[in-house]
């Protein structure tokens, strides 16, 4: 199976602070990952440096065929055209409704008006939020406001879908339903997941992988 | 209200680049059309010893748009009437034959020279009077109001185009959440800054209107009719129709060249 994440003797840094090195890893496409780890060990920036917002200082990273330790701005633009985020802090456009923010990945790689309406819909039932459509992210609660942000993250169909605590803030209802997005999108459209959290939830039902944060490496238990 | 306050923020420097570009415009017409009329009123005389074909020196040396004959009569009638009838003949025929020379339009100095140069260089004729000092005075006077008027409305829009700079760095510091998201999401830069020019381009279009709004009612005011009266200036050059299209394209291009200048000055 092709490789959709691989590092070799990575090291990501903030100025003069190490936060990971020797970072190794090789994640096949189609691969449900979990990344753990206390807080503060470098989840969050080892994810980072899988989008492209932190370069890394050392080794070799290559996500989706393309080495981000030389990536110029415009193919980095192009390669995140094909990633879906999701952060806890959901990162909604709080001037656009629900509508426009699941189609911002849409707009970016310039659909038509009529593929923005029928996607939109569609992701809309999936998450659950149909009667939802005209409304801005602050009127929703934190579980809806995921669950828009899920649907955001799949509108492109992206190979690879990077989760930054996906469930950290929600009710018990809206982590099942992000769970299930995830898991559906990885069984059914076969794209990569790769989960960073401080615990894996017990209802998992997909296979995955783990990959622990301790003592400024990553290493995988088996 | 805070909208309002930060779009007048960036309003009232667009306001001042317009309305110091307007001026310019107005005053650049108002200087040609001095220009013109000084042109007409100003002559240069010279001396042949023979008739001249007119139309031949004129066609044959740049700038000069016509030459006419002073007629010898007009010359001698002013002292002719305590003279004798033979003196006056005598006068007459040894009396070279004078033109006044008509330019194009009104002339540099250097201009001026290479006209009294080709002038020269016909061996026909004799003296070449340009006035050239009192016509230098006039010229340079009103190079020197332009360049000072032109010196000032430049300060002032480099000055105010640095408010447009700073106001729009506080539009991408309001704006940065929505652009650092779809930045997550691969959008270029023109189009994560495209509310900055979508809040930008409505001011300009804004600015455009009312500068223009102002000068096209000036015009027909009457304090400013009288002013100009005074001056003999058409009040009909302070402003014309196409001036709207320059003051909308000039800030459209200011706000493209402020925004263009935060976003590659900006880091992700």
């Amino acid at each position: 199976m092709p490789i959709a994440i691989k590092s070799s003797n990575v090291k990501l840094s903030y100025g003069q602070d190490v936060i990971l090195q020797d970072v190794n890893l090789s994640i096949k496409k189609g691969e449900f990952v979990f990344v753990t780890g206390p807080s503060g060990s470098g989840k969050s920036t080892f994810l980072k440096s899988l989008y492209g917002a932190l370069r890394i200082e050392e080794g070799m990273l290559n996500v989706g065929g393309i080495d981000l330790d030389r990536i110029s701005k415009r193919k980095l633009q192009k390669l995140r055209r094909h990633i879906g985020v999701v952060f806890q802090d959901y990162k909604l456009i709080n001037e656009w409704k629900v509508e426009k923010n699941i189609q911002l990945p849409l707009l970016i790689a310039g659909y038509s008006n009529k593929v923005l309406q029928g996607q939109t819909m569609k992701l809309l039932s999936h998450v659950k939020l149909s009667h939802k459509v005209d409304k801005y992210p602050y009127e929703l609660s934190g579980g809806e406001q995921q669950r828009v942000a899920m649907a955001r993250a799949l509108a492109h169909n992206p190979f690879l879908i990077l989760a930054d605590e996906p469930t950290g803030n929600l009710d018990e209802y809206s982590s099942n339903v992000v769970w299930e997005l995830l898991e559906g999108a990885n069984v059914q459209l076969g794209t990569t997941i790769v989960v960073v959290t401080h615990k894996i939830p017990s209802y998992v039902t997909v296979p995955f992988r783990q990959f622990k944060i301790n003592e400024g490496t990553i290493y995988e238990i088996y | 209200m805070k909208s309002i306050k930060s779009h007048i923020s960036l309003l009232l420097p667009l306001l001042t680049i317009l309305f110091g570009l307007q001026f310019v415009l107005s005053f650049d017409r108002i200087v040609s059309f001095f220009e013109k009329r000084l042109a007409h009123q100003y002559t240069m005389v010279i001396a042949a010893k023979v008739e001249l074909d007119t139309q031949e020196v004129a066609k044959s040396i740049k700038f000069i748009d016509k030459l006419e004959p002073i007629s010898k009569e007009s010359i001698i009638s002013r002292f002719s009437q305590n003279l004798l009838p033979d003196l006056v003949k005598n006068i007459e025929k040894d009396l070279p034959f004078f033109y006044t020379v008509k330019l194009e339009h009104f002339l540099g100095s250097s201009e001026l020279d290479s006209v009294i140069k080709d002038l020269v260089k016909n061996s026909d004729i004799v003296n070449v009077e340009s006035f050239k000092a009192n016509h230098n005075q006039i010229y340079e006077l009103l190079k020197l109001v332009q360049f000072a008027f032109e010196l000032f409305v430049g300060v002032l829009t480099l000055i105010s185009f640095m408010l447009v700079y700073k106001q729009i760095v506080v539009w991408e510091l309001e704006h940065s959440e929505r652009m650092h998201i779809m930045a997550l999401f691969g959008a270029p830069l023109m189009l994560q800054s495209g509310v900055l020019f979508k809040l930008g381009f409505i001011d300009a279009i804004l600015a455009a209107i009312t500068i223009s709004a102002l000068f096209y009612f000036a015009k027909d005011t009457q304090s400013v009719l009288d002013a100009l009266m005074i001056l003999d200036i058409d009040a009909q050059l302070l402003f014309v129709s196409s001036d709207f299209f320059l003051l909308l394209g000039f800030a459209f291009a200011t706000v493209f060249l402020a925004v263009s200048l935060v976003i590659l000055n900006s880091k992700e």
